[in-house]
């Protein structure tokens, strides 16, 4: 289990580290930016009040203040920036962890070796929560020796609950993928679906926020449950949230195994 | 009486263990489509069985059925008497499998395949040995390999373990003739050394060269299985005649034979069996030309498919 592990792990180590150093610049920039932006709170207070309120609400800023590096970044880098990183991280290694294995045949040298189909699925899963792991450590943390390069006031307390809620929120993305891409044998067609029930969620996400009579539709987002501004203003992690992510995680790890472990994989 | 236990535990056990592959009415459907139809066949120990059958045939499919990649619709495959799918992974252990075509990572050198299926199979190997042999070299990235290294490599990672079964799915497929023979000779050497061998081909000289027996398979169902020997005692000539005269075709057509063309004063005709009738007909008339020509194996192989 550990060679699959290691050996995809390494595979995937462009895309880890370039992830990761995207994170950090992404971070780097609003960190950066933020102490001329806290010096004018203010007028930024004045402008952001000034915005449509569907549109504050379509990008669930709640906050309208920023007075604090937290009350900035919920809205600057978790509010889209951050999730969409985290998005196409895990959609792309689910994709390549099984269903291109199966489209290119390199499942053939997996599969004719001495290892159940198990094995191989739950190697390549931990591989990616891994992976994952890497990106959310190193993209979230990062913050801290930047945030005292610039002599900033920060919540660790605060950035560590938003690393966990964000990657129990790349982990149910991860798993509905990883099940996807171990149903399919193009990595497309996981793509694809990933892609769009993830759209879909993200836009009944913002329905939801501009119709009243929609608003039970957030129940069905993702990015609804991995709710930044409470965990990195607040630090609270709602408790649904872990629920839903760790249902669907579980659930779809599940689903995922069983089929990868019945199914023909005509190589 | 306990030599009589003895005895009778080591004939059972012979018996039962000379059978290294055994296939019971394997069936595989793709939807309405049959791809194996009850295929059933045994494969003996130290035994070079060859599995022949043009493309569509049902060859590849046997084959995955057999690797457990995918699963069979009806039907059992015991191997080393384990179960197929179940005792997957015991018996992948023991088994060397290689395809007509080679999948390999292409970021990865041929080290780095080797040192990864090691890893996996968790023993020790002939790696090295292997490499010499077939002359490769490992630490080239496998994108950069020409088909014949690829395949090299795949030979590597099939025999580096000394499995004790050998299941190859057109091995030879897009190799130069030299690379051909080192693979027979391959194939011979773990042989001697006690493997059974299950391999695929359409290509019938190779069969015909290394195989002890061959299984024709035939649109899903295995038309014939038969030794290589009894196939060519099959004993189909090819008569080409030239005669003095026109003749009329009607008066060759007996049991046997048949008349595959026909010009003025000249016949080809196909003849089963022995060509005495033949003859007695032949010299009621004047020949000017008579030739003999013994079947290839490629014959016999198409009369399983008419």
């Amino acid at each position: 289990m550990f060679t699959i592990i290691w050996r995809t792990i390494l595979d995937r180590k462009v895309s880890v580290i370039a992830y990761s150093l995207a994170g950090i610049l992404f971070m780097w920039m609003f960190v950066g930016l933020y102490p001329s932006i806290k010096e004018n709170t203010a007028e930024f207070d004045e402008l952001l009040k000034a915005y449509p309120q569907e549109l504050i609400k379509a990008f669930g800023i709640e906050e309208l203040s920023f007075d604090t590096l937290e009350r900035f970044l919920a809205v600057e880098q978790y509010s889209i920036t951050w999730p969409l990183m985290a998005v196409f991280m895990v959609v792309s290694f689910a994709g390549m962890a099984l269903a291109r294995e199966i489209e290119k045949g390199t499942a053939e040298i997996l599969l004719s070796r001495p290892v159940s189909r198990l094995t191989i699925f739950f190697s390549k899963y931990i591989a990616g929560i891994k992976a994952f792991a890497i990106f959310t450590i190193v993209s979230i943390f990062s913050v801290v020796p930047l945030a005292e390069m610039y002599n900033i006031d920060y919540s660790l307390e605060n950035q560590a609950k938003t690393a966990l809620l964000g990657f129990l929120f790349g982990l149910a993305i991860f798993s509905f993928s990883y099940m996807l891409s171990a149903m399919f044998s193009e990595r497309s067609k996981a793509y694809m679906i990933s892609g769009g029930v993830l759209i879909l969620m993200y836009v009944l996400k913002i329905m939801s926020s501009l119709e009243d009579n929609l608003e039970n539709l957030k129940y069905a987002s993702f990015f609804h449950y991995f709710d930044a501004n409470k965990t990195l203003i607040y630090g609270e992690i709602d408790t649904t949230s872990v629920l839903v992510f760790l249902g669907v995680t579980v659930v779809c790890t599940v689903i995922g195994a069983i089929w990868f472990n019945k199914r023909d994989i005509a190589i | 009486m306990w030599v009589f236990f003895v005895y009778d535990f080591i004939l059972c056990y012979t018996v039962f263990m000379s059978t290294i592959i055994g296939v019971q009415n394997l069936k595989k459907h793709f939807g309405k489509v049959k791809a194996i139809d009850g295929i059933s066949f045994e494969v003996e120990k130290g035994e070079i069985f060859g599995f022949l059958g043009p493309n569509g045939a049902g060859k590849t499919t046997t084959i995955r059925c057999m690797m457990d990649f995918i699963r069979p619709s009806e039907g059992n495959i015991s191997i080393l008497d384990k179960d197929a799918h179940k005792d997957d992974v015991w018996l992948k252990k023991k088994i060397g499998y290689l395809s007509g075509q080679v999948k390999l990572y292409d970021k990865w050198t041929g080290r780095m395949h080797i040192d990864f299926v090691s890893k996996l199979n968790g023993k020790t190997d002939i790696a090295k040995e292997l490499i010499k042999k077939l002359d490769f070299d490992p630490n080239r990235k496998t994108k950069h390999l020409s088909s014949g290294n690829r395949q090299k490599l795949g030979l590597i990672m099939s025999f580096m373990c000394e499995p004790d079964v050998l299941i190859f799915d057109e091995p030879t497929n897009a190799l130069d003739p030299l690379l051909q023979n080192t693979v027979y000779d391959m194939i011979a050497d773990a042989t001697k050394r006690g493997a059974t061998v299950f391999m695929s081909s359409h290509n019938l000289a190779e069969v015909q060269r290394i195989c002890d027996r061959v299984g024709i398979i035939k649109e899903g169902k295995m038309a014939a299985i038969e030794s290589i020997v009894s196939l060519k005692e099959k004993r189909i000539n090819t008569v080409r005649v030239l005669f003095a005269n026109k003749v009329d075709p009607k008066e060759f057509e007996i049991e046997g034979v048949e008349v595959n063309k026909k010009f003025d004063q000249e016949l080809v005709l196909q003849v089963k069996g022995g060509i005495d009738k033949l003859v007695k007909i032949l010299a009621k008339h004047t020949i000017r030309d008579l030739e003999v020509t013994e079947a290839t194996l490629e014959d016999i192989f198409l009369e399983y498919y008419e």
